[in-house]
């Protein structure tokens, strides 16, 4: 049993995290609660499932299709939508109105285009099982962890270890520090959307494969990832990356002491539990509140 | 020249018929029907698969030489009770509708206790409604008595003595686990476990788990889409075992993930007979789904009844009071579910019957 609890703790968590993972990054450069980082990462199952399944495009090359899509549609949202919005004084309460705005658009896009019908990629996931001693775990399943630790890895790296991670820092740190030092900070917020827009693309293309897709399947996911991201703090990544396993780990205890029906409100207890006591999350100092 | 003007009067003549039997037909009375769906939602494929068997009822109607003009006005409740209420409301309020119709036991509740007070009919097809002392309130939806029935010979029959219970927490899941499960351990088969699942759930990994544990001999599922590929997915990869039986769900996937069940069984409620079912797709593009087959059942009970109840005089159409007693005199009547007959509660007894997965696709087990 305790096997089963660390296995589908890291499966559930990594999912969980590369939401997160995004969540921060953007919230690091835009700092409001974007709804449609929900809709870019049920973007990435839908554009799979169309790529592969309807256009017959062979797997990886709708994978990559899949997220080089979701990047754009990032990219053309921060430049179309919220750059401009921005550059008018929109404060963070009108551009999350907005993001609910575009999010709901898309829900009944993606309903037009798809149908209300779930969706699943699985018939080649469930063909790859590989055993791990006390059960078989789908390649995809495995996918979705090794995903999750080499995004981390790779913005880290980004982070602290290149300029452009040095830029994203500091418009995180102060923007408009950033912007009376002659930084383009649009230009910051744009590439991190790419980033982010990446990012959520592989957790929706995996989820694709894995547990599949409802039109309505976004809004759960951000939220999920949002919660894993405040547990764990918002002023780094290792707090989104740890938060993430933590929220996982806490749903999964949830299960097995009380009901399988008590996981959502787990999540949420703890969401407010961490609001209330320690809206700084894990790894964040009281003082850097954001 | 004679010939002609001959010709000519005929052609006149006949379409001066063809107008007077058309203005005949606008001038019968009409019988408005509303039909609430989930027509957006999570339950949008049913409603609007439900919504095209509706559709196909009435074009079969309208085809014959009826009494009366039947006309079926379609709102979205979203599968929320409240948006349901409102839509009631709105058909017996504005829209005059004689009779309502709806699907699924969330909203059906709110929608009969508007429906009872107007005294306008109301057919449902949910789980369970409580229609004991409602007289104007019909329910098409297997009992939960048949099911267990099937259920319970079925595992009599592998000689299954415990079994893990897993459903949706929602009102077709509730009344499955209340009513199911309890005669299950009426039977003398021991439920270790029930599991019960906010709609929605796609990962069961922990609580398959969990139940694995007490090392049921079967596991019975009314897991709805998208939980049901996933469930039964996450099941093989738990235990590695095919003890897995279903009550409806694994033939509501979507067709081409039928295969993921290959080899598993369930119980079926009747929602459509194979014919029904071929009739419906080649008629629709679609494939059936919960109540498509009994919401098509529905509508035609509802007309046949206003087609043969009396007129009272200086009626147009009949009183609802007439119709409801020619509904409840409907027995063994050949519907999409198959014979159906309608008791004094209101409620249509149909069977069901197991079905067995095979290479992608549903054939019956045993009646």
């Amino acid at each position: 049993m305790l096997l089963h609890l660390l296995l589908n703790t890291l499966i559930v968590g990594a999912g969980y995290g590369l939401i997160a993972m995004a969540f921060r990054l953007m919230y690091s450069v835009s700092p409001f609660f974007n709804m449609t980082l929900g809709a870019v990462a049920a973007l990435g199952a839908y554009a799979s499932y169309g790529l592969i399944s309807l256009c017959g495009l062979p797997i990886w090359t709708g994978v990559i299709g899949a997220i080089l899509i979701c990047a754009l549609f990032s990219y053309a949202l921060e430049a179309g939508i919220y750059t401009p919005m921005r550059n008018h004084g929109a404060s963070s309460m009108v551009l999350m109105v907005a993001s609910l705005g575009v999010y709901t658009i898309f829900e009944s896009v993606i309903l037009l285009v798809f149908g209300p019908q779930y969706q699943n990629l699985g018939s080649i996931n469930s063909a790859k099982m590989i055993s791990v001693g006390f059960a078989s775990v789908p390649a995809v399943q495995l996918l979705t962890v090794l995903a999750y630790f080499v995004v981390f890895a790779g913005l880290n790296y980004l982070l602290h270890h290149t300029f452009i991670g040095l830029k994203i820092r500091a418009v995180n740190d102060s923007a408009s520090l950033a912007n009376i030092i002659g930084m383009k900070n649009n230009q910051i917020i744009l590439l991190v959307s790419v980033l982010t827009g990446a990012v959520l693309g592989v957790d929706g293309v995996l989820i694709g494969f894995d547990t599949g897709m409802v039109p309505t399947m976004g809004f759960n996911l951000l939220f999920k990832g949002m919660i894993g991201a405040i547990i764990g703090g918002l002023a780094n990544l290792r707090g989104a990356f740890f938060g993430a396993l933590f929220l996982a780990l806490a749903e999964n205890i949830g299960v097995l002491i009380f009901a399988s029906e008590w996981r959502d409100l787990i999540a949420f207890v703890i969401f407010i539990t961490f609001l209330s006591l320690r809206p700084q999350g894990i790894f964040q100092k009281k003082g850097n509140l954001q | 020249m004679r010939k002609w003007l001959l010709s000519l009067c005929m052609v006149l003549a006949l379409m001066a018929c063809k107008d007077e039997k058309k203005q005949a037909a606008d001038t019968k009375p009409v019988v408005k029907i509303g039909v609430s769906l989930p027509l957006t939602g999570d339950a949008a494929n049913v409603g609007n698969a439900v919504k095209a068997s509706v559709n196909m009822a009435l074009e079969e109607w309208k085809q014959k030489d009826t009494k009366y003009n039947y006309e079926v006005v379609f709102e979205d409740d979203a599968l929320q009770t409240a948006k349901a209420a409102m839509v009631a409301n709105k058909f017996i309020n504005m829209d005059k509708v004689k009779a309502i119709m709806n699907i699924w036991g969330v909203t059906a509740p709110v929608v009969a206790d508007v429906a009872e007070k107007t005294n306008t009919i109301f057919f449902t097809c949910a789980g369970y409604i409580d229609n004991e002392n409602k007289s104007y309130v019909f329910n098409n939806y297997t009992p939960n008595k048949r099911v267990s029935e099937a259920l319970i010979k079925k595992l009599k029959k592998l000689n299954v003595k415990t079994v893990a219970f897993a459903s949706d927490m929602n009102a077709v899941g509730d009344a499955r686990a209340k009513y199911v499960v309890e005669d299950l351990r009426q039977a003398g088969i021991d439920v270790v476990a029930v599991e019960r699942y906010i709609v929605g759930t796609v990962d069961f990994r922990m609580s398959i788990a969990k139940m694995e544990a007490l090392n049921p001999d079967y596991y019975i599922i009314f897991v709805e889409q998208p939980g049901t590929k996933n469930f039964i997915e996450q099941h093989k990869q738990i235990t590695g075992k095919d003890n897995l039986a279903a009550i409806d769900v694994f033939h509501e996937m979507p067709k081409k993930y039928w295969s993921a069940a290959d080899g598993l069984w369930f119980v079926k409620s009747a929602n459509g007979t194979p014919e029904f079912e071929d009739k419906f797709y080649k008629n629709t593009g679609l494939e059936i789904q919960s109540c498509v087959g009994n919401s098509y059942d529905n509508l035609n009970l509802i007309i046949n009844a206003f087609e043969n109840a009396p007129i009272k005089e200086g009626q147009k159409v009949p009183s609802n009071e007439d119709v409801i007693v020619q509904l409840h005199q409907a027995k063994d009547v050949d519907g999409a579910i198959g014979k159906i007959s309608i008791d004094n509660l209101g409620n249509v007894d149909s069977l069901a019957v197991i079905q067995k997965m095979i290479d992608g696709e549903q054939v019956l087990d045993e009646e």
